[in-house]
């Protein structure tokens, strides 16, 4: 017992603490020990534009993953046809694919695109769309869903209005959380921004690796704080949404 | 299944819903992986230079030695995790699994911070003890391990957590109640269950780490790595094709790990 909360907590401080020395050295001021924002000044007069590029960006790729994903993970769990479940599997494997190789195989494949953004959001939906396929594709499958359409249809619910009142309201969950995670994949999205990056068209994570490059631990710190920033309340809002049906493994 | 629908026009409403992804599918993923294929396969057979080689065993040798610590590492927190009921647990999942969002470059810089040459740890056990312990390591094979462990733990953790979950204890009671002692329980019975998931998770975070990118770039000063031989081929020396090349194997040892660990899986 005392074991496992040991290793535990150890583990746990090794997650946090580095993050949290990070955001330390964010408070000093470049040159001397004083604590300061002015790291967190620079970082937005500087960077400000690629964060808005970033949150629109992360904006668009949610949008649309989500119009492309919803209707496949749908047809995939309750309208399957005969390759569907190639289908699926098909569009999984990026996330088994080296980032890195995948991001040169679509400026390969749109050498002539560069510059343009559509290519970067094209490029990070290979990412987040399994992932809505993913969670879309669970709920619906762990979902009594038959059971209640039939039960609303023998109550006299025509079609339109089983799927209105029944099965729409049920995906309302599965579909949020997916839209927070899409916006935390594309927010923190690296391999492809970078390699696609121009002054005009460059992403936070990119700009956090330009601090990375500079020689001001102070100005690295701010913007990886900023970074977090923008990342934990997706991520804690998942953790709390996130609903565990066969918590502790004592099954249904 | 509903009675006021035929199964074929089921099929065809599925094939409907479908096409924005297959057209997706098709414009994103095949397409750019068939120009990569073709890049790289140009000129006859694929012939790579010594360096690569080098960048292919020293990735590959690295992500092993991952992929082992971090299921180690990761094994109690992720059966804590999975079986364990107690306050505080969603604040120590979303602990554990904070670093989820850390892109790589994120983390080399952590690791830069932490165990660079005037790094957080060599710091303080200067102050602590006097001397200074893994000053300059995030450049190091050591340094490279714990920064990608602390980019595979979250992974690590969630992966195992999830198979946990699915584990029966009636099994483990029954072996309790006939005296056998925790440590054997364990042992004998307990992990040879979990072995699929383990093999599996062993898999997930050596494909990870191997084509993990942003860590490399950060830390990858003294080691030849293949992520990194690809970016510097294909931005600095704008050698395309080996770039591509590279890619292709990385995609190859990738794909092959992942049958392996379905194979495995469906034996056992």
């Amino acid at each position: 017992m005392a074991w496992g909360y040991l290793t535990t907590g150890i583990v746990t401080l090794i997650s946090l603490l580095p993050p949290l020395v990070a955001v330390s050295h964010s408070f000093r001021a470049p040159e001397s020990e004083q604590w300061s924002g002015s790291s967190y000044e620079y970082v937005m007069t500087t960077y400000g534009s690629s964060l808005s590029f970033s949150l629109k960006l992360a904006l668009f790729v949610v949008i649309v993953s989500l119009v492309i994903a919803v209707p496949a993970a749908i047809a995939f769990t309750r309208f399957p046809f005969r390759f569907s479940g190639v289908i699926e599997e098909l569009i999984m494997t990026p996330l088994s694919l080296p980032g890195i190789s995948i991001a040169i195989a679509v400026i390969v494949g749109y050498n002539s695109m560069r510059g343009n953004w559509l290519l970067l959001a094209m490029a990070q939906m290979l990412y987040t769309i399994p992932y809505v396929v993913r969670i879309l594709g669970n709920s619906l499958r762990l979902l009594p869903i038959d059971e209640l359409e039939e039960a609303a249809r023998t109550l006299g619910a025509g079609r339109y209005v089983r799927y209105r009142r029944v099965i729409a309201p049920l995906m309302i969950h599965p579909t949020v959380l997916a839209a927070l995670i899409v916006f935390a994949i594309s927010w923190g999205e690296f391999n492809v921004s970078f390699l696609l990056a121009t002054p005009t068209q460059l992403t936070f994570p990119a700009a956090l690796f330009a601090t990375y490059t500079s020689n001001s631990l102070s100005v690295a710190g701010a913007a990886t704080a900023i970074f977090i920033l923008g990342a934990v309340p997706f991520f804690i809002a998942f953790q709390l949404l996130e609903r565990r049906p066969f918590e502790g493994g004592q099954g249904v | 299944m509903s009675v006021d629908s035929t199964p074929s026009s089921r099929q065809r409403l599925g094939i409907l819903l479908t096409l924005p992804l297959m057209g997706f599918l098709a414009f994103a993923l095949i397409y750019p992986i068939y120009r990569l294929g073709g890049l790289a396969l140009t000129g006859g057979p694929v012939r790579l230079d010594r360096v690569a080689w080098l960048g292919l065993r020293n990735s590959i040798v690295l992500s092993l030695g991952v992929a082992v610590c971090s299921i180690v590492v990761c094994f109690i927190p992720a059966w804590v995790l999975a079986r364990w009921n107690f306050r505080g647990k969603l604040l120590l999942r979303t602990a554990l699994t904070l670093p989820l969002t850390f892109s790589g470059v994120v983390v080399g810089f952590l690791a830069i911070l932490m165990i660079g040459r005037v790094g957080f740890i060599p710091v303080l056990s200067e102050k602590l003890l006097g001397i200074s312990l893994l000053g300059g390591a995030a450049y190091t094979p050591l340094g490279l391990v714990m920064a990608y462990l602390y980019f595979e733990i979250p992974r690590a953790t969630l992966a195992l957590e999830s198979a946990f979950s699915e584990f029966d204890s009636d099994l483990e009671a029954a072996a309790a109640t006939l005296g056998a002692a925790a440590g054997r329980r364990m042992f004998r019975l307990i992990i040879p269950m979990l072995f699929p998931a383990l093999v599996a998770t062993f898999f997930l975070t050596f494909s990870v780490s191997l084509g993990s990118y942003g860590v490399a770039l950060m830390l990858s000063r003294r080691l030849t790595l293949v992520p990194m031989e690809i970016y510097t081929s294909f931005t600095g020396f704008l050698d395309d094709q080996r770039a591509a090349i590279l890619s292709l194997a990385l995609i190859a040892i990738s794909l092959s790990v992942s049958l392996a660990s379905r194979l495995i899986r469906r034996l056992t």
